[in-house]
């Protein structure tokens, strides 16, 4: 009786294999043949050529992991919550701007009014003012106190609708170099975080104006 | 072999990639991408498959490369993360609508690599191993590439595949049977097992 290809397979590998079997196939010549032919095709599976990706993939590859990262892996520190205080922050925030700006600094101390103080005004293009825009909307949203209570639905999905843009639009920039974006494209960016900072704060400063219930 | 076995990266590209660093992923990238790239066609035999598994390995090295302290231990990570996800293909619904519409469950998917002109025909001792590993029953052929390409053992892939020891092993037989078919090989070494028969 032949050893069959399982057998063969586990002598190829080294297995422990009945010595019987063992002995059968040292003396059979078919089966000798055939211990040598499952060799050979492993060695012409090993023996394919790699196939290359497609060039491009990596670029497909950077945009899927920072959108998913955006997805899955961006928190608002939500252990932060009512950390800050709306009205040292407030106050933080009118500083940095007098040292930031000193033609643009007397901003108003109401929520609504400091919003509107950090609106794009006509003509913003620098880069550098763009990015102090984003950190003033950052340390204002940063003292806006959250809110522990159940909240609209509609309000919440907003705001994390919100989350995940800036989210993604801050991974893109953190991968600029990665992914090759032009300076135009970094300044759009830049230019749409602040429009959707700006939106945040002012959908949060909404919520809390109205009424608990 | 296995293209895992020279995808060796450097301990500082390994932390510049943990702090972020996309030009590190990048670098990775560039050392995996083929290994992995590789193992997807030859498990999947279908390009678009191997994109997607490709990618899906990639976001997870960028997600989980934290997890990685010794760069001697990212090949093997990469390459068990890759075949996580050829292995979820072969499960998925939409690979088990390929292989029925492509004729009996689990048989090996049409060969998809140019020269479709060539057909079942064509098997016989012309044939190479790749159109021949692409003729083989999905399972199978994963069986016989985990174990004879990547090096896994018996007892790994019956885990990996939510299976027994016993199921690899027979399904790596499967394949060598099927192979030597393809390769013609069976018939030659048939013959001469008949005519030395009473020898054995």
């Amino acid at each position: 009786m032949h050893a069959n290809t399982e057998q063969l397979l586990s002598l190829r590998d080294g297995e422990p294999v009945n010595p019987d079997i063992r002995d059968h196939v040292e003396g059979c010549d078919p089966c000798r043949r055939r211990l040598q032919e499952l060799d050979e095709v492993r060695a012409r599976l090993r023996g394919l050529p790699p196939v290359a990706p497609p060039g491009d993939l990596w670029r497909t590859v950077a945009v899927g992991s920072v959108e998913r990262t955006a997805r899955h892996g961006f928190h608002w520190g939500s252990g932060l919550a009512i950390a800050a205080s709306f009205v040292l922050g407030l106050a933080l925030l009118m500083r940095v701007g007098d040292q930031d700006d000193p033609a643009r600094a007397p901003l108003e101390t109401t929520p609504a009014a400091t919003i509107s103080g950090l609106a794009e005004p006509e003509g913003l293009v620098n880069l550098a003012a763009l990015q102090t825009r984003s950190r003033k909307l950052e340390a204002l949203r940063a003292a806006i106190p959250r809110q522990p209570q159940v909240e609209r639905a509609g309000t919440a999905m907003t705001i994390a609708e919100l989350e995940d843009r800036i989210a993604l639009v801050d991974v893109r920039l953190g991968a600029a170099d990665a992914l090759g974006l032009t300076e135009a494209q970094k300044h759009a960016l830049w230019k749409e975080r602040v429009n959707l900072m700006q939106s945040l704060v002012q959908v949060e400063y909404a919520r809390l104006q109205r009424p608990r219930y | 072999m296995s293209g895992f076995s020279d995808c060796n990266v450097d301990t500082a590209i390994l932390a510049r990639a943990r702090r972020g660093d996309m030009k590190a992923h990048e670098i990775l990238y560039r050392a995996y991408g083929t290994p992995v790239y590789t193992l997807a066609v030859r498990m999947l035999q279908n390009p678009a498959h191997a994109d997607d598994v490709l990618q899906e390995t990639s976001i997870e090295v960028i997600r989980k490369i934290d997890t990685v302290r010794d760069p001697r231990a990212f090949p093997g990570w990469v390459k068990r993360i890759a075949v996580n996800k050829c292995l979820g293909h072969l499960r998925s619904a939409w690979h088990r609508l390929a292989a029925h519409s492509g004729g009996a469950e689990d048989e090996g998917l049409e060969y998809r690599h140019g020269d479709e002109g060539r057909d079942s025909a064509a098997m016989g001792s012309d044939m190479d191993a790749e159109r021949a590993l692409a003729l083989l029953p999905a399972t199978a052929r994963a069986v016989v590439w985990l174990y004879d390409v990547e090096g896994y053992t018996h007892q790994e892939i019956g885990e990996m595949m939510g299976r027994t020891t016993s199921f690899s092993k027979s399904q790596l037989s499967r394949a060598h049977q099927r192979l030597r078919e393809l390769l013609g090989l069976d018939g030659e070494g048939n013959e001469r097992c008949m005519q030395t028969q009473s020898n054995c």
